[in-house]
């Protein structure tokens, strides 16, 4: 055990720095392009799935509860080998941001409906009564105060997108979980330094957002609890 | 047409066992790991609970670590680290550790949920703790968190797929190598209507699988609610 994280391992690791750096950076891409995807999407999917049409809401749940029930693996892998098999050229790093966008969106998505149920419907009627056509209602009145009750539990959603860009290293993304494996399985076997260091990396990033995210809920809670 | 035929080609008595092996697995790992870690998230919670500031604080650092790095991370390195168990409990480990991280924290907002005259009522009735936890409050507690725990029971399930990863022939690592040597049954390449099919198939097979559980369990759940469970 000792000898996994012998001296001269660290210094390998350190001559090596670089593909770590590009490998962390790849994962922050991955994340940032994934976390717009799933925004865009998930607000657009969250808001029509409380329209009153049967029919559009019918294809906000079937769309959410595909991805949400559908491993990521899978989701990512039919995709990739998709693209692959079908001859269209593409980027591991688009799949990855395609697919986590697509799947996160499917959870933003209901955390944006729940977060807009919970806007008591007095506060559309007011805004109606006041002249305000729907979308000055949504963009003015309801998403304001929707967007201040699902920050926590996006907080926790945006974690878990940056803890799944991991899965990309499934079809070889060049994410950090990737290089660790494959930096750490070629000649060295220094597995110790390398997946510790990766591990505290995501747990440098991840930790402040969950954090946060939970605080605020409690304030929230708190807050609540002085008004009732 | 041509899909059915290939489908036909694709799934014949020679392919189809090998995945239903597959899923026999991966159902098998994710039962195991979610009642292990159910069991060792109801302690970590309970320690966390009542047992005290530094085996809290402990047991909450053993929680954010996990809920803060990625479960094929520790997958992996459990797999490689593990000096003891063969493959399948090297591989579950990982998963074993990361979903009692996360069972933890659903069972401490259950215990945090009761309220204080449970306990009082019983010490009153001159009962002990552990019978008061036994008795009072993880009935409570258990029965309140069954949604999360159904939401709990499908990530492991849909996690399982992660193993493929350490050469463990889950369901989707049966369903990729099918689609790895389809040419050997189709007679032509590997196109892409193959990995569509193939994938298409392993998809259907969670989709359901998953949606099967989550309608069973909220049955279990709205007969709990109606407080009619016989307790032993």
């Amino acid at each position: 055990m000792a000898d996994m994280f012998a001296l001269w391992r660290w210094q390998k690791l350190w001559e090596d720095r670089m593909l770590f750096v590009k490998a962390f950076g790849v994962t922050v891409e991955l994340a940032v392009g994934g976390l717009i995807l799933a925004l865009i999407l998930g607000f657009l999917v969250g808001i029509l799935a409380t329209t009153s049409s049967r029919f559009v809401r019918a294809l906000t749940r079937i769309y959410v509860e595909l991805f949400r029930n559908i491993p990521l693996t899978l989701q990512v892998m039919f995709f990739y080998y998709g693209c692959v098999y079908g001859g269209i050229k593409i980027s591991t790093l688009t799949v990855g941001i395609v697919g986590l966008g697509i799947c996160s969106g499917a959870f933003i998505a209901e955390i944006v409906r729940g977060g807009l149920n919970a806007v008591p419907r007095g506060q559309y009627d007011a805004a109606f009564s006041q002249g305000l056509n729907y979308f000055q209602t949504m963009t003015r009145i309801i998403l304001p105060q929707t967007i201040k009750i699902i920050l926590p539990p996006l907080g926790t959603q945006l974690a878990w997108l940056v803890l799944d860009t991991s899965v990309l290293s499934i079809i070889a993304g060049g994410d950090l979980l990737y290089v660790t494996k494959n930096w750490a399985c070629n000649g060295t076997l220094s597995y110790g330094p390398a997946y510790l260091v990766t591990g505290i990396i995501f747990f440098i990033i991840c930790f402040p957002i969950t954090h946060t995210a939970r605080k605020y809920e409690k304030k929230m809670e708190v807050d609540r609890g002085e008004v009732l | 047409m041509e899909i059915i035929n290939e489908c036909r080609l694709l799934f014949t008595s020679v392919t189809v066992p090998p995945l239903l092996n597959g899923l026999l697995l991966s159902f098998k790992l994710a039962g195991g790991i979610l009642l292990a870690s159910l069991v060792a998230g109801t302690i970590l919670a309970l320690l966390k609970t009542y047992a005290g500031k530094i085996i809290g604080a402990v047991v909450t650092a053993y929680v954010e670590i996990f809920r803060n790095t990625p479960i094929l991370f520790w997958i992996t390195v459990c797999f490689i680290a593990l000096p003891v168990g063969n493959q399948y409990i090297r591989a579950s480990a990982g998963l074993f550790l990361a979903s009692t991280a996360t069972i933890c924290e659903i069972v401490r907002g259950g215990l945090n949920s009761i309220g204080k005259g449970q306990i009082e009522a019983g010490k009153s009735q001159g009962l002990s703790r552990l019978q008061i936890i036994y008795a009072i409050i993880l009935p409570q507690c258990l029965r309140r968190v069954v949604p999360n725990l159904i939401n709990q029971t499908i990530s492991v399930f849909k996690d399982t797929s992660f193993f493929g990863q350490v050469a463990i022939m889950e369901f989707l690592y049966c369903s990729r190598k099918l689609l790895g040597t389809a040419n050997k049954y189709t007679g032509h390449g590997i196109g892409a209507m193959d990995a569509f099919i193939i994938f298409g198939a392993a998809a259907a097979v969670y989709f359901i699988i998953n949606l099967l559980l989550s309608t069973i369990m909220r049955a279990i759940e709205m007969h709990g609610n109606k407080g009619k469970v016989v307790v032993k």
